[in-house]
């Protein structure tokens, strides 16, 4: 992976990771296009805002609409709702999960706790700002969004894969030792974390 | 007075009392317990609620006879951390089913190296309410067969529950609170000396 080696390093004004957007032929194009339409979102909750997730799933928003449906294991998952605080521990399963994940995947921050730790801003237990130990695609920002904001969501989602901008995946590779030194101050990985390698591959 | 005979002979021994477990009263049950052991003080504060104030090296006396006495329900066990005592405050709850009455024995430790028996021989149950204590307030609980790691995972910070743990401090050196917002943070909540309510 020579050229993502090249473009490691980049940083936004805020002084978090950011990747180019990598140059997409005509197939890249239409495989994005139609994998955008058939996602599966990790049945994986945290925090109060899993209270939201039933009525998406069920026939009063019904995701599958956006060919969007749940699934129960991370290795089959495309999305991850991280859906409010993550304590340490909690943390570590989520990056334990989102490390299983195939590529291409997407993260989304549900609820003002991922953002800047909401209610429990100075909680000794919580994080308070997901993006610093996985790359998050897009935030909804509300304490807690309703369901009308997890879809608008996932129309940006779709938008954004079909245009090539939903990078947070190569982000996380390319980038892995911003993300990898902010997990290692808040928790420690059990030897038998052995995800390391398919990683950094 | 409850109509127990609180004759002196009979109470020196609660299982040879003439009484079944259950039927005894809340405030029967205190008196029993005051004129057992020497230098418990007890208080009814209702007739579903009383006090046992007692010394740690008392307490599993007092909590053996009021199992004994039908108070066998261990509800739970709280800490209480009293600064400016320099002490820490133990509280057992226990209940009666028969009474439909609850009896705290409270007693009080040093808040240097904390440590107090444990009470899981008498009720079982405790051993994870002392596990949390010893992890949220560092108080040692020699005698419980399981005193691990509870709740807390990768925890190197002093035991949070304590009064003088500035979580706001401890949570911005640990997660980066100010990372994105510096402006957020007003610096006086930064020297805070924790909870407002204490
Ligand atoms: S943002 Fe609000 S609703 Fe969501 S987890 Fe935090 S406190 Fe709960």
């Amino acid at each position: 992976m020579t050229d993502d080696e090249q473009k490691g390093g980049l940083l936004d004004q805020n002084g978090y990771p950011i990747t180019n957007l990598p140059e997409r032929g005509f197939v890249r194009k239409v495989a994005d296009w139609a994998s955008s339409r058939s996602m599966w979102l990790l049945w994986y909750c945290t925090g109060c805002g899993a209270v939201e997730l039933p009525p998406c799933f069920t026939s009063r928003y019904d995701m599958e609409r956006y060919g969007i449906g749940p699934m129960a294991t991370p290795r089959q998952a495309d999305i991850l709702l991280i859906t409010g605080y993550l304590s340490v521990k909690t943390l570590k399963r989520v990056v334990r999960s989102y490390e299983q994940m195939n590529d291409p995947k997407y993260v989304f921050g549900h609820g003002s706790c991922t953002i800047d730790g909401g209610m429990y801003w100075d909680s000794y237990a919580t994080i308070k700002d997901v993006g610093l130990y996985v790359p998050v695609d897009i935030y909804i920002a509300g304490c807690m969004p309703r369901p009308e904001a997890i879809f608008h969501a996932f129309e940006k989602l779709q938008v954004m894969i079909g245009k090539g901008e939903a990078v947070g995946w190569r982000n996380y590779k390319e980038n892995y030792q911003f993300f990898r030194g902010n997990q290692d101050k808040v928790f420690k990985r059990g030897p038998n974390w052995a995800l390391e390698e398919p990683v950094l591959k | 007075m409850v109509e127990d005979s609180l004759d002196h002979t009979k109470a020196m021994d609660p299982l040879k009392g003439d009484y079944k477990p259950g039927s005894i009263k809340l405030e029967g049950a205190l008196e029993r317990i005051k004129r057992l052991i020497d230098g418990v003080e007890v208080e009814a504060r209702s007739i579903k609620r009383g006090v046992i104030k007692v010394d740690p090296k008392l307490k599993d006396l007092v909590l053996k006879n009021l199992k004994e006495m039908g108070f066998d329900h261990f509800v739970l066990l709280t800490c209480i951390d009293l600064i400016d005592e320099d002490r820490f405050e133990l509280v057992y709850h226990t209940w009666s089913y028969g009474t439909k009455g609850l009896i705290m024995v409270k007693t009080t430790i040093d808040r240097e190296d904390p440590s107090i028996g444990s009470v899981v021989p008498i009720f079982r149950p405790a051993i994870t309410y002392e596990r949390e204590i010893k992890e949220m307030f560092g108080v040692d609980f020699p005698g419980n067969p399981r005193l691990t790691q509870f709740i807390l995972e990768d925890w190197e910070g002093p035991p949070p529950m304590r009064k003088d743990f500035n979580a706001l401090q401890y949570s911005v050196e640990r997660f980066g609170t100010d990372i994105r917002y510096p402006k957020s943070l007003p610096p006086h909540l930064l020297n805070d000396g924790g909870d407002d309510n204490e």
